[in-house]
């Protein structure tokens, strides 16, 4: 979900900080996204919406966009964050 | 592990969880440099407008500049890091003892990221992560570069080592010297390059894919050279317990039994000294199994015929004896009097060794 702290994902199959590198210059590209930060530990991706009343954030976009990379991905809610080598 | 160990490692496991990853980084890095704005390729694509630029599919001739220029930005970088952890262990000192724990140290660990490659949940937490100011410093880098984008990213990777990196670079620190240290991680690196380019940066949802493939692949590539890092740390530190010690008791015949491989016991001198000799070849010591008599001061003569990295430098743990050799030449060492046993000897990684056999 988009709350005041952003949209929170969870990510499953990194396994170093490339990987959440990747994930943040990827999603950062997405319209809409102002910032993205993804912890590879915890496994999960915090995405900041912009402020300037331009594009929207779809968090559906976002998902689609870390999973287009190899990963699984789900917003918070879901819990569909295992891949196939997580 | 030797340094063809090292680079097996890279090419399987660096290229599959490291390179595979940050040809994603470069693909980003090219794609602004050109400011392409090609169309998605992916499924989602048909479900909705494209969101995002995709990088360029890799056409021209001109497309492997920034692949070469990513590869050598890596391997400098590396190799300057291998030098100062290579260095780091010369200049503490590592007596075999400590590079035979950190060997075996190194292994359990590669063991630990292999399970994690392959799938058993819980061990995330293995792998240290860098402070996130360096994965912003990496990405800012390629941005800073210009032109030489792609090889200042490749020189900032140094700053975001996966766990396969990491290992190596306990090994270039085991390693105890800075050329050492340096050739151990461009082993590594330079095994990664062959699956970087055959990826290049064409696509990051191909990378992807090849990596979801490559994972499984990785995973035993690294429980292998894990198993054969502790393995050389048995090796070194004279254990019995080794791949070495147990294929001779499978494979039965004279090599079940190091003893009875080796041979008779020769004479003693008129000065009262036995003298051993061993010759010491780059991926041998011949013979591998020498009788010798217990209770009887002892002289070893290693007798170098192009004597070569690896076994250049020979450890005997059980008599405190750790020499460097010379390529060619006689090395005459007083070992004392030896007490009744199996001693056990090996290079200092512990790839190649032997056995002297004292008998009451």
């Amino acid at each position: 979900m988009t709350g005041d702290n952003g949209l929170v994902v969870a990510v499953g199959g990194m396994h170093c900080a490339s990987c959440g590198l990747l994930v943040d210059e990827v999603v950062e590209e997405l319209p809409g996204v102002a910032s993205a930060t993804t912890d590879v530990r915890a496994g999960r991706t915090v995405v900041r919406p912009t402020v300037d009343g331009g594009a929207t954030l779809d968090p559906a976009q976002v998902v689609d966009a870390i999973r287009d990379l190899g990963y699984a991905a789900s917003t918070v809610e879901d819990d569909d964050t295992r891949g196939p080598w997580s | 592990m030797s340094l063809w160990a090292v680079f097996v490692t890279g090419l399987v496991a660096g290229g599959a969880s490291c390179a595979a990853v940050q040809g994603g980084l470069l693909a980003g890095v090219v794609a602004r440099r050109r400011g392409a704005e090609p169309a998605r390729v992916s499924a989602s694509s048909r479900r909705r407008p494209p969101p995002r630029r995709q990088p360029p599919v890799a056409t021209r001739a001109d497309d492997c500049v920034p692949v070469a220029g990513f590869l050598a930005g890596k391997l400098v970088s590396h190799v300057i890091l291998g030098a100062a952890l290579g260095a780091l262990g010369s200049a503490v000192e590592l007596g075999f003892e400590a590079r035979a724990v950190l060997e075996i140290a190194v292994g359990v660990v590669m063991v630990l990221l292999a399970a994690e490659l392959l799938g058993v949940p819980g061990l995330r937490r293995v792998v240290p992560q860098p402070p996130a100011s360096w994965g912003r410093l990496v990405r800012r880098s390629g941005r800073w570069g210009g032109a030489l984008g792609p090889a200042v990213l490749g020189l900032a990777t140094v700053l975001i080592p996966c766990g396969v990196t990491l290992s190596m670079e306990f090994l270039a620190v085991a390693s105890g010297s800075p050329l050492s240290g340096a050739a151990v991680m461009a082993a590594f690196v330079v095994g990664t390059s062959p699956l970087f380019a055959a990826l290049g940066y064409a696509a990051r949802r191909s990378s992807a894919a090849l990596r979801g493939r490559l994972a499984v692949l990785a995973g035993v590539a690294v429980l292998v050279a894990g198993l054969i890092s502790v393995n050389s740390g048995l090796t070194l530190r004279g254990s019995s317990f080794t791949l070495s010690s147990w294929w001779h008791s499978l494979s039965g015949g004279a090599a079940a039994a190091p003893a009875a491989a080796a041979g008779p016991v020769g004479p003693v001198g008129a000065d009262g000294v036995q003298q051993l000799v061993i010759t010491v070849r780059p991926r041998s010591y011949t013979p591998a199994h020498l009788a010798a008599r217990a209770g009887v001061p002892t002289r070893l003569v290693f007798h170098s015929a192009g004597a070569t990295g690896c076994t250049s430098a020979v450890v005997f743990p059980s008599l405190g004896v750790e020499r460097m050799l010379p390529a060619n030449g006689d090395t005459v060492v007083d070992v004392g009097t030896l007490r009744a046993g199996t001693h056990r000897y090996s290079c200092a990684m512990g790839m190649y060794g032997g056995t002297i056999e004292a008998q009451p």
